[in-house]
């Protein structure tokens, strides 16, 4: 849909027989083209479930009983029958995502169109979505066309994988065929890592797509593998050699840069807490990755040990300092937020005037100093006169990063860092992260990217409905993923495969990849 | 209230208005009286009384101003007048069901762009207040001053005006589209969802609406005590 974002097309370019340059978006859209985007809650124009999936149809002006018939219908497809009547905002993000992935389907799509369906759920709910949309191309017969960086996932229900690279199609062709490609890492393109690790072990045909693909490959696979080829495999990312970068406050806490003792918090006019009895110490140098549902109390429990909400009940001190009793202009100086959208971060109307901004209690030359230094690591240097809103996402979020840096905080928070992400920016994070750790910097990162967790973290808090289900080390995925798993932690892929080489009574240890290579190496 | 049909919802809500603003002391009891009712029936109480709590700086400063210039009946006049308004706005806007309120603007005949205008209007309300929310506590967390004396204030708050407004510029734009991708506009008529029913209970509400307005309203003027804001 071509005149959503304009520009200049060249070349020919026909769906589903129309010219999309002659025919405008509602027409197409009439003509059988759905389209689903990365935040339903974006989208939606009802108020309640049946309105939101009525909409598409209304627009056709067909008639109510038909209306009525196709939400019916949608509902079933998605498995939400008798949901009609819900408030969409009172819904789960993975069942908003089915509401809107319905109202799709209530148009009879003979295409589908999807931008990151699952890029705001965790792994359990995008593997539901991801199997039901196999589901409903399956009955409905729908071409489906979908953009997605959660490739373990995905590939194996593809049909055909179209790899872009600079704006140009590299490859296309079944996954199994696409990702056999070694070169695909070398251009940037992800593979699924327990595919890396396949080709790595040059196991033969077909090739694996999944950790489970995978494990049964190599229980299957007779004698050692001829060659093992260690290059560009993934693994846990090398912090930078680079000095580390201090925060300011470090060591007032007593070696616990954020402790929440029994904490609980209900918002006003509620009589449910957000979050009940909530417990745990985090030292300086640690990564901690909060997961949990959506609606769990993940961004209450945040904006708790930040300061910018107070307990109702128990304490929290952030960097020794009482949060209920101390001015936030103190608590500011030793806290720092990156939100999940950086677009609401970005004040300035330059990248380096950007990373001054919060250093306006340092004298000017210390505070350029330290935005020198900045720029240098995170390799802003060529777009420091640029307007930050005018960058690309993984550039604002590096510069939204930097500057919550710049303050050197003892406690940073991380509000889903790698949405939209693909695994270099990914990977990148993940070293701006350790490194800012190797400081004494705590991080506690929201996340539903399970390589995320597993490579940046050193621990995960499970929350669930408001209360702390587990809070364990992420060593577990080494020793014992299955007790990461049965806590509801998502495994990344070399985890999962260990476990269930495991699983298939070849007992494997392995968090990263060379870890599993080693371990399959004879 | 909140069981009415829509259309007799706003009716409701428009005899309120009309009488608070164009009414004397007689058209204002009869305001708060209807205010009274819509309140206690959309059981708002809790969240009006936070209200009444905000408005109250604002009601005395009115009054104080008015007392100061000669005019103390004024003043308090004012002062009710902005809590009768207030509160019957709070009370529509917390009970007042969107899509039922579609339905009654289609019922209407109002061409459903302009309803989509004004639904989507108030539903970037929440949505900015929440992303305000996520940009001023980002902010204050690098040490920008949004407290304080006025002038720092306003310094702090100018910074968030454009990350607010990208912000919701895109999220119009994302919202444009998704209703552009479900057909909105493919065809020239578009399906009235759902059907309502006008009920008796709806007739008696509104009956008692209009003819209490309609009723002081002619006395007050018949009698030549009205004070309104409104001329008529």
């Amino acid at each position: 849909m071509p005149q959503f974002s304009g520009g200049r097309l060249a070349g020919e370019l026909t769906v589903l027989g129309h010219d999309p340059t002659r025919m405008p978006p509602r027409e197409l859209a009439a003509a059988g083209v759905g389209l689903l985007f990365q935040n339903p809650l974006e989208g939606f124009v009802a108020e309640r479930v049946a309105g939101e999936v009525a909409f598409g149809p209304e627009n056709l002006g067909l008639p109510p009983a038909e209306v009525e018939a196709r939400v019916a219908a949608g509902l079933d497809a998605v498995g939400l029958t008798g949901f009609g009547e819900r408030r969409l905002r009172h819904l789960s993000t993975g069942q908003q995502q089915r509401v809107a992935l319905a109202a799709a389907l209530a148009l009879r799509p003979r295409l589908l169109l999807l931008d990151e369906p699952t890029a705001h759920l965790d792994e359990p709910t995008a593997r539901e979505i991801l199997a039901l949309l196999a589901r409903v191309r399956r009955d409905s017969g729908a071409a489906v066309l979908l953009s997605e960086h959660r490739l373990g996932i995905v590939a194996p229900l593809a049909d055909r994988t179209l790899v872009l690279a600079g704006g140009r199609l590299l490859r296309d062709g079944h996954p199994r065929d696409v990702f056999a490609d070694p070169s695909l890492p070398s251009h940037g393109i992800p593979v699924p890592r327990a595919t890396r690790v396949a080709l790595s072990l040059h196991l033969p045909p077909p090739l694996p797509l999944t950790p489970q693909e995978f494990a049964a490959r190599v229980v299957s696979r007779r004698g050692p593998p001829d060659v093992l080829d260690v290059a560009c495999l993934p693994g846990r990312s090398q912090e930078s050699a680079l000095a580390p970068l201090p925060p300011q406050g470090a060591g007032q806490g007593n070696g616990v840069a954020l402790l929440c003792e029994d904490v609980s918090f209900a918002y006003p006019g509620t009589t449910v807490p957000a979050v009940s009895s909530v417990g745990f110490a985090l030292r300086h140098g640690e990564v901690a990755a909060l997961v949990g549902p959506s609606g769990a109390g993940k961004s209450t429990v945040s904006r708790l040990a930040l300061g910018l909400l107070r307990p109702t009940s128990g304490q929290i001190a952030l960097d020794g300092l009482p949060t209920h009793r101390t001015p936030f202009s103190a608590l500011a100086r030793v806290g720092g937020l990156v939100l999940q959208n950086p677009l609401l971060q970005l004040l300035a109307e330059r990248v380096d005037d950007e990373l001054l901004l919060g250093l306006r209690h340092l004298p000017l030359a210390q505070g350029r100093s330290r935005v020198e230094q900045l720029l240098e690591t995170f390799r802003l240097g060529d777009l420091r006169a640029r307007h930050p809103l005018s960058l690309s996402e993984g550039q604002r979020r590096r510069v939204a990063l930097a500057a919550v840096l710049a303050r050197r905080p003892t406690v940073l928070v991380l509000d889903e860092p790698t949405l939209g992400q693909d695994e270099s920016q990914r990977d990148a994070l993940v070293r701006l992260v350790r490194r800012a750790a190797a400081g004494g910097t705590a991080v506690l990162a929201i996340s539903h990217d399970p390589e995320f967790v597993n490579d940046a973290c050193d621990r995960v808090l499970v929350l669930r409905a408001g209360r702390l289900a587990a809070d364990l080390p992420m060593s577990l995925a080494y020793t014992d993923p299955a007790r990461l798993e049965a806590a509801g932690v998502g495994l990344a892929e070399v985890p999962a495969a260990a476990l269930t080489l495991s699983r298939l009574g070849r007992p494997t240890l392995a968090r990263y990849a060379p870890e599993l290579m080693a371990a399959l190496a004879p | 209230m909140t069981q009415l049909d829509p259309r007799c919802q706003m009716a409701w809500l428009a005899a309120t208005l009309l009488v608070a603003l164009g009414g004397g002391e007689g058209g204002l009891a009869t305001a708060a009286l209807l205010a009274a009712v819509t309140i206690l029936t959309t059981r708002t109480t809790r969240g009006w009384l936070r209200l009444c709590a905000v408005l109250l700086p604002l009601v005395l400063l009115v009054a104080l101003l008015d007392t100061l210039a000669g005019h103390p009946a004024a003043g308090l006049r004012t002062g009710a007048r902005l809590v009768v308004l207030a509160s019957i706005g709070y009370a529509f806007a917390r009970s007042a069901d969107g899509e039922a309120l579609i339905a009654g603007l289609r019922a209407m005949r109002v061409p459903y762009p302009i309803v989509f205008v004004l639904v989507v209007g108030a539903r970037f309300v929440p949505a900015t207040a929440a992303d305000l929310a996520r940009l001023r506590d980002a902010a204050r967390l690098r040490g920008l001053q949004l407290d304080g004396p006025p002038w720092r204030q306003l310094a702090g708050w100018r910074l968030l005006l454009v990350p607010l407004l990208v912000g919701t510029v895109r999220r119009g734009l994302q919202l444009g589209e998704a209703m552009e991708a479900r057909a909105l506009g493919a065809h020239p008529h578009r399906t009235v969802g759902r059907r309502l029913t006008w009920r008796r209970r709806d007739t008696l509400a509104l009956a008692v609406a209009v003819i209490s307005v309609g009723v002081i309203l002619t006395w007050e003027r018949w009698t030549g005590l009205h004070h309104s804001y409104v001329r008529w």
